[in-house]
């Protein structure tokens, strides 16, 4: 049974707003084992590993087919801008190859 | 049993990468991104660095640091320090500056390697000069080796320690190259590439450079902090790699959530904590063809201690995989309490001797007496080093890894002794009576650090409210140890639950650090 998301934050939970928020989030919430993951809460407020980072860099980058590089989860921890970051940096990988 | 290999001399490190220079000169030693750099250039880079680095004072009997991120410029600058005669010793950049002042006093280096940046620290440093590699090639300073034996330090492996000192294992070369070559492991050698994957300051960092470089293969650096499984299936696609370590927690990962990018590769090898029986039946399953290797040992005995090329009967093992045979060069001994050799069958500490024992603890004579000593083994003096490590020989003669008698755990392959923590929190001004543990995921394997300290017990005791408030002593710890230390939970507590008879119910307290919201709400520094 998942960790209750109340257990480790004090702000509300907020929706994601888009596709890849809700999947980010999703992701997210499924590798820390919690109920739920807001789009403002961050990767450190569940004490996220550095391994658990790798391994939802893993599932993001199967399940969305977006890049994901651990480092942009640390310091782009939040998970609204986690999501903005893939978008943007798989926007310049567009531009790059083409 | 005899040593194995023991009459066969052991190349040293520097003139193994020179020989295939001279053999094979345009043959790839490193491949960063697009950049090809051949044994010619590395070694002759080497050479140049030598000679600068001989100027400044290194030689045989020196440790020389290096303070830099991973590149091939690194690695003819560590080839550099050896022509020298002198050993190198990685420090992790992103180590807080208190451990890096630590680890260099206890060097007392004549001059230290720093890539960037400004220093302001005691010692001589040597920046190498802008140009990287095709800049000291075109110098072309030339330097003869200093003569050396292959039972001269090479290297230094940094390791958690029991204190707040950290463990800088000294290694010779004979230690490093006793592995690779025609009777060594397979994988490594000419038409062979492995990704540069592991942490800088590792034992396996050497093993993915040397192993390779000794041999005649190719490394390949990952740009990236971190190897993904897109990223495997990209370096074996269009690098050549094929042949892979990963410590069991990666190799897990990666077997989890993308089975498949294994695919492409000759040779698969695994280790640095227990094996777990059902991912391994799932790579075997997966990959039939592709030979997987468990790996054990710890860095006393450089990189590798023992090998077992892995069957899916293996996983069946009610007490686990077994870790295998010695490699080249190493004898394991399965010691009782009278320090007499174990029937087959019998549990008892694994011992370890032959060419892959370091010389020495960095600055700790004692420690190293008594990890490792001369024992008497069929009338003659061995030395050995004493693993701490409980195993058993089965009646074919494989050793079965049986755990730890002491408190140690290894958390995403780093080897942490839960005392160094502690040892840590306790120096700081609001904490006593420190206890650091490991908190266990659901299939209790540990998964992360906490720590528990009490709080004042009245308004009496000096240490106030700030001191104590678990943030500052979480910030503090970042200060005083490098990122894999620092607990993930910290908690002030009233008081500690005991058992019934007494003493702390460790339970108890992993329960109410896991179930209940962290108390530390710092964010980490970005690289854990």
């Amino acid at each position: 049974m998942s960790e209750s998301r109340e257990q480790f934050v004090d702000h509300a939970f907020e929706e994601p707003h888009d596709e890849v928020e809700q999947s980010v989030a999703r992701i997210i919430a499924e590798v820390l084992d919690m109920d739920r993951v807001g789009r403002m809460d961050s990767f450190y407020d569940f004490s996220g590993t550095s391994l658990e980072a790798i391994r939802i860099c893993a599932r993001v980058e199967s399940e969305l087919g977006y890049q994901a590089q651990p480092t942009w989860l640390f310091t782009s921890d939040v998970v609204a801008d986690f999501a903005s970051k893939l978008q943007s940096e798989h926007a310049l990988a567009a531009n790059a190859n083409e | 049993m005899p040593m194995s290999n023991s009459g066969r001399v052991r190349p040293l490190i520097h003139a193994a990468v020179a020989g295939h220079a001279n053999r094979d000169p345009d043959a790839i030693a490193l491949r960063f991104g697009d950049r090809l750099i051949s044994y010619d250039a590395l070694d002759a880079a080497a050479s140049t660095c030598a000679a600068d680095l001989s100027e400044r004072g290194a030689g045989p009997g020196c440790i020389v640091p290096l303070i830099m991120g991973r590149s091939p410029e690194m690695v003819a600058l560590q080839l550099g320090v050896l022509k020298t005669g002198a050993a190198y010793a990685n420090l992790d950049p992103d180590w807080p500056a208190e451990r890096q002042r630590t680890i260099l006093d206890l060097i007392a280096p004549a001059v230290v390697i720093a890539a960037s940046g400004n220093w302001t620290g005691r010692f001589e440093r040597y920046q190498p000069p802008d140009g990287g590699i095709a800049g000291a090639v075109r110098r072309g300073r030339p330097f003869e080796p200093a003569p050396m034996l292959p039972s001269a330090p090479a290297t230094v492996f940094f390791t958690s320690g029991t204190t707040g000192v950290p463990k800088g294992v000294v290694s010779p070369h004979q230690a490093v190259t006793r592995l690779f070559g025609p009777d060594g492991l397979a994988g490594f050698g000419p038409g062979h590439a492995t990704p540069l994957v592991a942490a800088l300051p590792w034992d396996m960092y050497a093993f993915e450079t040397w192993g390779q470089l000794t041999a005649g293969g190719t490394v390949v650096f990952i740009t990236a902090d971190y190897l993904l499984p897109s990223t495997l299936r990209e370096v074996v696609s269009t690098r050549g790699v094929d042949t892979l370590w990963l410590t069991t927690s990666l190799f897990n990962l990666f077997v989890d959530e993308d089975p498949d990018c294994f695919s492409g590769l000759a040779q698969v090898l695994a280790g640095g904590e227990t094996l777990s029986p059902d991912h391994v039946r799932s790579f075997l399953s997966r990959h039939p063809g592709i030979p997987l290797w468990n790996g054990y040992g710890p860095a006393e005995s450089c990189m590798l201690t023992t090998t077992r090329r892995l069957t899916i009967e293996d996983c069946d093992v009610p007490t686990g995989v077994p870790v295998g045979i010695p490699v080249p060069g190493t004898d394991v001994i399965v010691l009782d309490a009278r320090d007499q050799r174990c029937e087959s069958g019998a549990e008892g500490e694994i011992c370890i001797a032959g060419q892959g024992l370091a010389t020495s603890y960095l600055g700790q004579p004692e420690l190293t007496k008594e990890k490792f000593p001369l024992i008497e083994l069929d009338g003659s003096p061995v030395r050995v080093y004493r693993t701490g490590d409980i195993g058993l020989w089965d009646q074919s003669g494989v050793l079965h890894f049986r755990g730890r008698r002491d408190r140690q755990v290894k958390i995403s392959g780093h080897r942490i002794e839960l005392a160094e923590i502690e040892s840590a929190a306790d120096s700081l001004p609001g904490t006593r009576n420190c206890i650091a543990f490991p908190v266990n995921a659901p299939d209790g394997r540990p998964s992360y650090l906490a720590l528990v300290y009490l709080l004042p017990r009245s308004d009496r005791d000096p240490a106030g409210a700030e001191d104590t408030d678990p943030l500052n002593v979480h910030a503090q710890l970042r200060d005083l140890l490098p990122q894999y230390l620092v607990p993930q939970i910290v908690r002030g507590l009233a008081q500690y639950p005991v058992t019934a008879n007494g003493k702390v119910d460790r339970a108890a307290l992993h329960e109410i650090v896991r179930r209940r919201r962290p108390a530390s709400r710092a964010r980490p520094a970005a690289r854990p």
